[in-house]
């Protein structure tokens, strides 16, 4: 027997894996939790088996979309990958592409946060695989995830449709020992044929797509009502059946075991939740007395269940409407419905009890902070000491979101939305003659993801406000993924430049400077300059670069020139640099009645010197 | 072998790469494993928690009230994580202080019958001059505990094989003295 070489992988490496194994040709992607490590693990394999992969992070996920959208129209088997609100952003090309077809394989790879655990919503992709009319498969374990990309690239060619895989984040973030498969070598050179009809429809034309569109989907049910994706597990007692897909449906199989009644009731899961295989789904539920649907984040199998009268989960209140189907909740939601139909629930630890004893320790609550030495922190302590309570700070999607905590974050609507938001508010304000100072702060991934528009739009119109760029030359909260203004590209090696400074001057920005966060006390009289310029008659929007690299990604220059501090004893324990800027490395040490710097995790920034306006804090 | 491990504490305690030591292990012992991490803005600094299951599971989360074995770097998460651990389950802490936990915790434990061990992890890596090898010395110490199904030796030759070469030889000490017991 020949050795088989397995690996423990991380659900988004089996994907990454899943597509070379699938000879997939071009992966086009923008980062974002849980989807992030997907794109760098087909890089890895790459590299590892000298192909000739094109891997590329996109400045968004729309252009992604469409860049892979394009390989596939000439042919190739092609790829995009974001997380589930990235899909928002591709929706368009989404809807639209499910009409035209493709020619290639072409897989959506959109990767759900129930929870949420690093999400602005719970929402469900395979919502939009009904809405687009699109197939989706929905993988219960790292290693099926890897076996669907073939499947998904074999079901989009077959029916010339992408096709949406959606791993859920517990299978995302969930390790698992993975056999390798080989990497074949698949031929497909560029050949795009040209077929107006189809690639350049008008609107006469997208009707009949839309019908043959309406085809493929009752073909796929067909295939689906057949495919060995989906799994019928016999049951001797009927009175209680499951229908369950992914994270959902292995949890319930754990669950159940844990209950000691592994094989007892019948199970249909589901990994093609839509279109749903409705005989298959039907002649279930009519060898059961009740069914129990578990799938999240929604009710999208069970919304398509014709016949509801047996059936049990969100919409009977069986199933609670929001948060994820963790064990617990899987538990206690099987537990209820094992005590009506009289079976012992297994055994079971009081946790209530544990849970009131812990409460009542009242332990610190440890929510997310910045690091020591972030950048942002000395940018968002400059602005919100310079502009004050009565300025309005719209902000945007990454780390410093969590300028939350230093009172320099007042919203967080979705990518790019700081500079629209910051936009209407000025104009709401402006339209009753009201000067308020509105403060934007936005990461430099974001500004090139969905910033550049909005700015364009609100110099045009005249909006006047100040925006922060908030540039760590790097996408840091998704794992360090380099941006288009650092010229990386994704494989390493060095593209072109596109800079933001040229952007945000193409846009006919006025005022723009570029300005080290580090240099706490110039950097707030850059502030005042700003907030002097958006309110002089000549003014508009004044953009301050907030240049400085991620201490994660780049401590080189913190490791050049550290700057000690130390505590000195005539600190009176104000808590001020407490509040106000909340380094984790500054602590109160209740015995000494001072805060003290906790050595093992600052990080040299010296930024605390010019925050302790009473000189307590100093170089040591 | 069937066993449920979870590993708790915060960011920067090297909880993912012990888990990826057990891991490794119970896959060259033949095992299958399945497990899940924290990631994203649940590392800046937050609680960090690693769900490991070797042998035959399909999910990659474990239920509270059924694992076997916590391991926390951290006390506060010890107390948060301390649901997992099952009726007979096993309890490793780093904490500076032996006796430290609440009176009403200890009844818990007692009446659950989980038998909880600490260490002064932290402070051991410190005096070998590796703080960030605090989590190796708790997983020494643990070893020297009977009823954990690893032995010292896989677990040490599987530490030297995952261990970055510059940082090897730091978490072989750590983890023998943990595993000597040295405070």
């Amino acid at each position: 027997m020949t050795e088989v070489r397995q690996e423990v992988l991380l659900g988004n490496e089996a994907v990454a894996r899943g597509l070379v194994e699938a000879g997939c040709h071009v992966v086009a992607s923008y980062p974002g939790t849980p989807s992030s490590e997907i794109l760098p693990g087909v890089v890895r394999f790459k590299k590892e088996l000298g192909l000739n992969t094109h891997v590329e992070w996109s400045i968004n996920e729309k252009v992604a979309y469409e860049v892979a959208l394009a390989a596939s129209y000439t042919g190739k088997r092609a790829a995009v990958i974001m997380k589930q609100v990235g899909l928002n952003v591709a929706a368009d090309p989404l809807m639209s592409s499910a009409y035209t077809g493709v020619k290639g394989g072409f897989v959506v790879i959109s990767c759900d946060d129930p929870g949420p655990h690093s999400s602005q919503t719970e929402q469900d992709t395979r919502f939009f695989a009904m809405f687009a009319k699109v197939p989706a498969l929905d993988p219960s374990s790292p290693r099926e995830a890897r076996d669907m990309v073939k499947a998904a690239f074999e079901l989009s060619e077959k029916y010339s449709i992408p096709v949406i895989l959606r791993p859920a984040i517990r299978i995302c973030h969930a390790r698992q020992n993975i056999d390798f498969r080989p990497v074949p070598e698949l031929e497909r050179p560029a050949a795009f044929e040209k077929d107006p009809g189809r690639w350049a429809a008008t609107p006469r034309f997208r009707y009949v797509l839309h019908k043959e569109l309406n085809e493929k989907l009752k073909a796929i049910e067909a295939d689906f009502a057949q495919s060995e994706l989906n799994v019928r597990h016999e049951g001797q007692d009927n009175r209680l059946g499951f229908i369950a897909g992914g994270a959902s449906y292995s949890i319930l199989t754990d669950t159940l075991r844990e209950m000691g009644l592994e094989g007892r009731f019948p199970i249909l899961k589901i990994s093609t939740p839509h279109p749903l295989p409705q005989q298959l789904v039907a002649d279930f539920i009519a060898g059961c007395e009740r069914v129990l649907v578990l799938e999240e984040p929604d009710a999208v199998i069970e919304l398509q269940i014709q016949d509801k009268s047996k059936v049990l989960g969100r919409f009977t209140g069986t199933v609670p409407a929001a948060g994820e189907l963790v064990p617990e909740v899987t538990y206690g939601v099987l537990a209820g419905l094992m005590e009506e139909l009289g079976l012992p629930v297994g055994p079971y630890l009081d946790l209530e009890e544990l849970d009131r004893l812990v409460a009542e320790l009242e332990l610190p609550v440890r929510r997310p902070r910045l690091c020591p030495g972030c950048p942002h922190r000395a940018a968002f302590y400059a602005l919100r000491r310079t502009l004050g309570a009565k300025a309005i700070y719209p902000s945007d999607i990454g780390c410093y979101t969590l300028g939350l905590n230093l009172k320099a974050v007042d919203t967080c609507l979705d990518m790019g939305g700081a500079v629209t938001i910051a936009s209407g508010l000025y104009q709401a304000y402006h339209q009753d003659g009201q000067d308020v100072v509105v403060a934007a702060t936005i990461g430099d991934s974001t500004f090139l993801h969905a910033g550049i528009p909005p700015l364009a739009s609100a110099v045009h119109n005249q909006a006047r406000f100040i925006l922060v760029i908030l540039d760590n030359s790097i996408t840091a909260m998704t794992g360090m993924q380099p941006t288009a203004d650092s010229g990386l590209l994704a494989d390493g090696r060095m593209g072109n430049r596109v800079a933001i400074k040229d952007l945000v001057q193409a846009c006919g920005v006025k005022f723009i400077e570029e300005m080290d966060p580090y240099r706490v006390k110039d950097f707030q009289a850059l502030v005042k300059r700003a907030r002097d310029y958006i309110r002089q008659e000549d003014g508009g929007i004044a953009v301050i670069i907030s240049k400085r690299p991620c201490v994660l990604y780049d401590p080189t220059p913190l490791r050049e020139n550290p700057v000690r501090v130390t505590v000195t004893e005539e600190c009176d324990a104000c808590k001020y640099c407490l509040t106000a800027f909340e380094c984790p490395a500054l602590v109160l040490d209740e015995d000494l009645g001072r805060v003290v710097i906790d050595r093992r995790i600052c990080a040299d920034c010296g930024v605390c010197i010019d925050v302790c306006y009473k000189g307590f804090i100093v170089p040591a | 072998m069937n066993l449920q491990l979870i590993l708790s504490g915060v960011g920067g305690q090297g909880i993912l790469f012990s888990t990826r030591i057990f891991t490794t292990l119970a896959l060259e012992q033949g095992y299958n494993v399945i497990g899940s991490e924290t990631h994203g803005m649940a590392q800046r600094g937050g609680s960090v928690i690693s769900h490991l299951k070797i042998g035959d599971y399909s999910s990659p989360l474990i239920r509270r009230g059924t694992a076997d074995i916590l391991f926390s770097f951290d006390r506060d998460e010890a107390y948060r994580t301390l649901g997992f651990l099952k009726k007979g389950g096993l309890c490793f802490v780093n904490s500076p202080k032996e006796d430290f936990w609440a009176p009403g915790i200890k009844g818990y434990l007692e009446k659950n019958e989980i038998r909880a061990y600490s260490f002064p992890a932290d402070k051991v890596a410190l005096a070998l001059g590796a703080p960030r090898s605090a989590n190796l010395a708790l997983i020494g110490y643990a070893l020297s505990v009977p009823d954990v199904p690893f032995t010292y030796e896989d677990v040490k030759e599987t530490i030297v094989r995952v261990s970055p070469p510059r940082f090897r030889d730091v978490n072989l000490k750590a983890f023998d003295t943990g595993y000597r017991g040295e405070k």
